[in-house]
């Protein structure tokens, strides 16, 4: 592994644990900085896509898109975001799915429980993250959240996964 | 038997709907929604498919009329059929995926084959049954079928008026919003599918409703560059809203996009620029403005009773499941072999808008939920439709027209019901 740039996989386990809690909680201009500038936050319909920019996704964000989300998150402009949605969500069951020379690749299984409106509802998803460093810090470079119930209609989420 | 034989009492379902305004329990009364199937979703025409759902020989979709669960297929001869999903036999689906190619469909359970056109091909075991079993008696039950414009319907009334009659004023319409081709057939390009727990026409009412837009989608419209903003301000703008008969109506939010094939020479917006740029590499100029032209959709949404919108830049389509809960699909459109550059910008317009984490749906689904759960309170209450009534008469060919966010189009809508309701 080279040493100046390798991310191990507990330094992998630690990132994706705290970006879990960084979500968990709504920072989400915290979450902004965990992104490379090249960064892809994915959220397919169809799995085993090749380039999913070539098809439709529920979410395919640059940095650009990324930021929008953000802002419609934390305004008090979207109705569907101010009725808030309470999640806990445990990331685990991580495998390195690439090599450590210049980053790491990682697939982990993600259980989110959200609550809202006095219901709870499970969202399950297997996460494919790919960590790169920048100038020393870890950085998020691809995240893409393959919903379990990705095919089917799925109800309208105002948080980010 | 006697003839004092009490009769069941026939609702009066008319009572329900006035010239402006309409009673609570539409939403919320599930003996309502139960006639509703029986009379509106088994009579008339209900979307099933676009053409290119189904190009191939074999090609299949499995979706629903109504509540009734039917595949749509393309047969060796290139005819469509759309048949009843339930085996003739002990009544299991014959098809559980939701597209793909068969030759034939073979129950799971008990092994009866139909073919493409739903005939019943053969049994297993035939020797068990007696002589009068006739294979010819059991294909699997075909609905009629029509199209228009790639649209295909599928009815279970041998009696409705043909598709080209029951569409109506509303043809002129839909070939206008197939222009978003740019010059390319419109292919569709995947699709996002969410459902609400609400009733089916409160998204029936809202694809005709711009009054809502600058306030449920303020959120969308803070994320557009100036130019796209001042666009989707069209409230103050000259667009209308006109019944086009039999529950149809057009809402026309931004009357410079009604003819994507014309005014080329309007200044590329900047948010095209780049593309338009990018398709410079290979296409001559007339080309790339009317390419660019239509990537963003038209500038208004057709409605038709009672399940299919040609909206902007995509299809709606709604599934009733039951009295509070809708299936709601949002399928995109691409320009069929059109610049990979243009139907990608196409996708991202969609993902940006569309679907349960777009900038739009989540805000509109929650404005639905809360009208289902506001009518549990007052049930005696109406819903108000009479947003621009005074156009009632006052449009083309004494048709009824109202400003942008007249409610116009939901009063056609709710006019249809009433005469299907009590057909
Ligand atoms: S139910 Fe289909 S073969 Fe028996
Ligand atoms: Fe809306």
């Amino acid at each position: 592994m080279n040493k100046k740039n390798g991310i191990t996989f507990d330094e992998a386990i630690a990132f994706i644990w705290a970006e879990a809690d960084v979500l968990d909680r709504r920072a989400y201009s915290t979450w902004l900085d965990l992104w490379a500038d090249d960064g892809l936050y994915i959220i397919p319909i169809e799995s085993d896509v090749d380039d999913y920019a070539t098809v439709l996704n529920y979410i395919y964000d640059d940095a650009r898109m990324r930021r929008m989300r953000v802002a419609r998150l934390t305004s008090s402009n979207s109705m569907a975001a101010t009725t808030v949605a309470e999640t806990v969500r445990t990331v685990s069951r991580f495998v390195k799915t690439g090599s450590e020379n210049t980053g790491i690749e990682i697939r982990a299984a993600q259980h989110l429980a959200e609550y809202k409106r006095a219901k709870h509802r499970l969202v399950p998803a297997t996460l494919d993250i790919e960590l790169r460093r920048h100038n020393g810090k870890i950085k998020m470079v691809r995240k893409v959240v393959t919903l379990a119930s990705r095919a089917d209609g799925i109800q309208g989420i105002a948080y980010l996964l | 038997m006697s003839s004092a034989q009490p009769h069941a009492a026939i609702p009066d379902f008319g009572a329900l709907i006035s010239k402006d305004r309409v009673h609570t329990s539409l939403y919320n009364d599930p003996d309502i929604f139960a006639a509703e199937m029986k009379k509106i979703f088994e009579r008339t025409w209900v979307w099933v498919a676009h053409t290119s759902h189904i190009p191939e020989p074999g090609d299949f979709v499995t979706t629903h009329v109504g509540q009734q669960p039917v595949i749509v297929n393309r047969d060796r001869d290139g005819k469509i059929h759309v048949l009843l999903n339930r085996c003739r036999h002990r009544a299991a689906t014959v098809c559980e995926t939701r597209k793909g190619n068969a030759r034939a469909f073979v129950c799971p359970y008990h092994g009866w084959g139909y073919k493409q056109d739903g005939a019943l091909r053969g049994v297993p075991q035939p020797k068990s049954y007696d002589d009068d079993f006739d294979k010819s008696d059991l294909g699997l039950v075909a609905l009629r079928v029509a199209q228009y414009a790639g649209l295909i319907f599928a009815t279970f009334n041998e009696d409705a008026e043909p598709l080209d009659g029951f569409l109506g004023d509303a043809k002129p319409w839909i070939d206008l919003f197939m222009k978003q081709g740019g010059g390319y057939p419109v292919a569709v390009g995947g699709e996002h599918r969410f459902w609400f727990p609400g009733n089916w026409k409160i998204q029936l009412e809202n694809t005709t409703d711009a009054y809502h837009f600058p306030i449920v989608h303020a959120s969308f419209l803070d994320s557009l560059d100036s130019q796209a903003e001042d666009m989707f301000a069209f409230l103050e703008g000259d667009g209308y809203v006109q019944d086009l008969g039999n529950g149809h109506s057009v809402m026309v939010m931004m009357p410079e996009l009604v003819d994507l094939g014309a005014d080329l020479d309007r200044p590329i917006p900047d948010r095209f620029e780049a593309l338009a740029e990018d398709l410079r590499k290979n296409h001559r100029e007339q080309d790339v403005r009317r390419i660019v032209r239509a990537v963003g959709g038209t500038g208004f949404n057709i409605n038709l009773f009672p399940n299919l919108a040609c909206s902007m830049a995509f299809f709606r389509i709604l599934r009733p499941i039951s009295v509070a809960e809708t299936e709601i699909r949002h399928i995109a459109l691409t320009m069929d072999g059109g610049p990979t550059a243009a139907n990608q910008a196409r996708l991202r317009l969609h993902e940006h808008f569309q679907g349960p984490m777009g900038f739009g749906t989540p805000d509109d689904a929650d404005a639905w939920e809360r009208v289902q759960m506001g009518s549990q309170a007052g049930p005696d209450l109406s819903i108000m439709l009479n947003r621009g009534i005074s156009g009632d008469g006052h449009g083309p060919n004494g048709s009824n027209r109202g400003d942008v966010s007249a409610e116009t189009g939901m009063r056609a809508a709710y006019q249809m019901w009433k005469r299907m309701m009590t057909a």
